[in-house]
């Protein structure tokens, strides 16, 4: 446990060594005030619009992130060399991906949290409060289950794919099932994410998620999350390093 | 852990999530025939201009997805129904309401995505309004996000606003006979009958010319059509010129024949031959 907390940690101070999630969060201020000041026709003040457009692209963001990530860890690792000393101390294969899941997680997780709060932050500031906290908080736990099945889809990818493949493949899947996810041919053997976008309803001020729906999510979110990281252990306890 | 426990557990897993998927099936509707290639290479501001018409859509339904308001108006849109209708009221005819299973797979779906449909209040009514605005942005030739934008913004009494956006229309896209008409129309109301007169005249012309982007494709655009032409019969009546009011409805009944125009037309010959 010691070994994958260790391997986590690295994988955040990644995340404040790299310039690009300061220019996202950049970006992300941008966007919000930029829309807060849209006016159309005399009118200002539009609120859903203003909620869309932050929470999309902090849901964005945060994925954009996860995925970068999560497609770098494994290939440069390996073709930095640094794979072997990792491996050589007792570390197993198994802590090995358990930690890079970890660290990549908390790093999106981290990230989509200041995005998230700086939406909120906004909406208070504009003077919004007619969405329930409950259902904005549901809105961020979705969220991080999204993050978690992502993040661990993009490990397994990255023992297949290069990272840049792995990234495009990863965020067309993420774009591709979030907006046509509803409109393709009726699918059971694949995954939907889409489930875990309640976006609209946070939008629309709809109401809350109940309990039990909340779990059942949360559930199919584990179970994704731990088929990936078992397919991704199967598949690198096999690789010859 | 042995490679048998691990592949029974990955297959445990991946069976696990099946039953999950399957009834969600029954929610999803495929969509219209629209070609996504088409769309994706046919240029991305295009793209982005007609999933803002869609937010519109999805807005003016509290939320409820495109297709899924779509498929409770037979197919239809709603804006583009009201829009057509120009009484500026919501009274656009409602589809039976799909009955939703009842299944926990079902109630799941239903609680975590927007499934009911239901209309903005006129209160909310402007938060449609920032999507005409970006999606005519993103393509300055999208006649229907003029036309939709400066509709909804003249509901809003904003009628200045109406007008100065059909304009802005007017300038990127000079030949649009939905533009010429909607123009038209805003001066009939203001009972500016010469300058009505001259913008009809226009969308008139455009319409007999039958060729893009007033090639009429569906039932909104015939609508227009039928309504520019009705517009300028009325006016030229009114006139007391009841030659070239029969010869605007003799064109528009050559172009799309029906009992009411046919009626019009022997109306005016009757009044024409002092009967």
């Amino acid at each position: 446990m010691h070994t994958t907390l260790i391997l986590a940690r690295g994988v955040l101070k990644e995340l404040i060594r790299r310039k690009d999630f300061y220019l996202i969060f950049f970006f992300l201020l941008v966007i919000i005030c930029s829309s807060a000041s849209l006016s159309f026709g005399g009118e200002t003040g539009f609120q859903r619009y203003f909620k869309e457009i932050g929470i999309s692209f902090a849901y964005i963001f945060s994925v954009v992130i996860a995925v970068t990530f999560a497609s770098a860890q494994i290939p440069r690792e390996i073709e930095s060399k640094t794979i072997y000393p990792i491996l050589a101390h007792p570390v197993s294969r198994g802590d090995f991906i358990i930690g890079k899941f970890l660290g990549v997680l908390f790093v999106a997780a981290a990230s989509f949290t200041l995005f998230y709060a700086v939406f909120i932050g906004s909406l208070h500031v504009k003077g919004d409060l007619s969405t329930p906290p409950t259902l904005l908080m549901q809105g961020y736990l979705f969220h991080i289950c999204l993050l978690s099945f992502f993040v661990a889809l993009c490990l397994l990818f990255s023992l297949f794919l290069t990272t840049t493949a792995n990234m495009g493949i990863s965020l067309i899947l993420y774009f591709a099932t979030d907006w046509f996810g509803a409109t393709l041919p009726n699918y059971i053997y694949l995954p939907h994410p889409e489930l875990f976008d309640i976006k609209d309803k946070i939008i629309h001020t709809q109401d809350i998620i109940p309990a039990w729906a909340a779990s059942f999510l949360v559930l199919y979110a584990v179970i994704y999350t731990a088929l990936f990281l078992m397919l991704a252990y199967m598949v690198f306890k096999k690789r010859n390093l | 852990m042995t490679a048998r426990f691990l592949i029974t557990a990955v297959a445990f897993l991946y069976a696990a999530t099946i039953p999950m998927n399957a009834h969600f099936q029954r929610h999803f509707v495929s969509g219209k025939s629209r070609d996504i290639v088409q769309n994706i290479f046919g240029g991305l501001r295009g793209m982005v201009a007609d999933w803002s018409y869609m937010k519109a859509e999805e807005y003016h339904h509290r939320g409820l997805p495109f297709l899924k308001s779509t498929a409770y108006h037979q197919g239809e849109s709603a804006l583009m129904e009201e829009s057509v209708d120009r009484s500026g009221k919501s009274h656009h005819a409602h589809g039976e309401e799909p009955v939703a299973p009842s299944d926990f797979f079902s109630k799941v779906y239903d609680a975590v995505k927007v499934t009911g449909d239901s209309h903005l209040t006129p209160a909310e009514e402007k938060e449609v309004l920032p999507w005409f605005y970006v999606e005519v942005r993103f393509n300055p030739h999208d006649i229907r996000g003029y036309i939709l934008g400066a509709y909804w913004l003249k509901r809003m009494g904003k009628n200045a606003e109406s007008l100065n956006f059909l304009k802005e229309g007017l300038k990127n896209n000079p030949e649009s006979a939905q533009i010429f008409s909607a123009l038209g129309d805003y001066y009939y109301q203001d009972k500016d009958s010469d300058r009505a007169i001259i913008y009809l005249e226009r969308a008139k012309t455009l319409w007999s010319k039958d060729t893009y982007p007033n090639k009429v494709t569906d039932e909104y655009m015939k609508t227009d059509r039928f309504y520019a032409y009705d517009l300028l019969g009325d006016l030229y009546e009114k006139r007391r010129e009841y030659r070239k009011a029969a010869q605007v409805y003799g064109e528009l009944f050559s172009a799309d024949p029906n009992r009411i125009l046919l009626q019009k037309i022997m109306r005016l010959k009757g009044i024409i031959e002092g009967k």
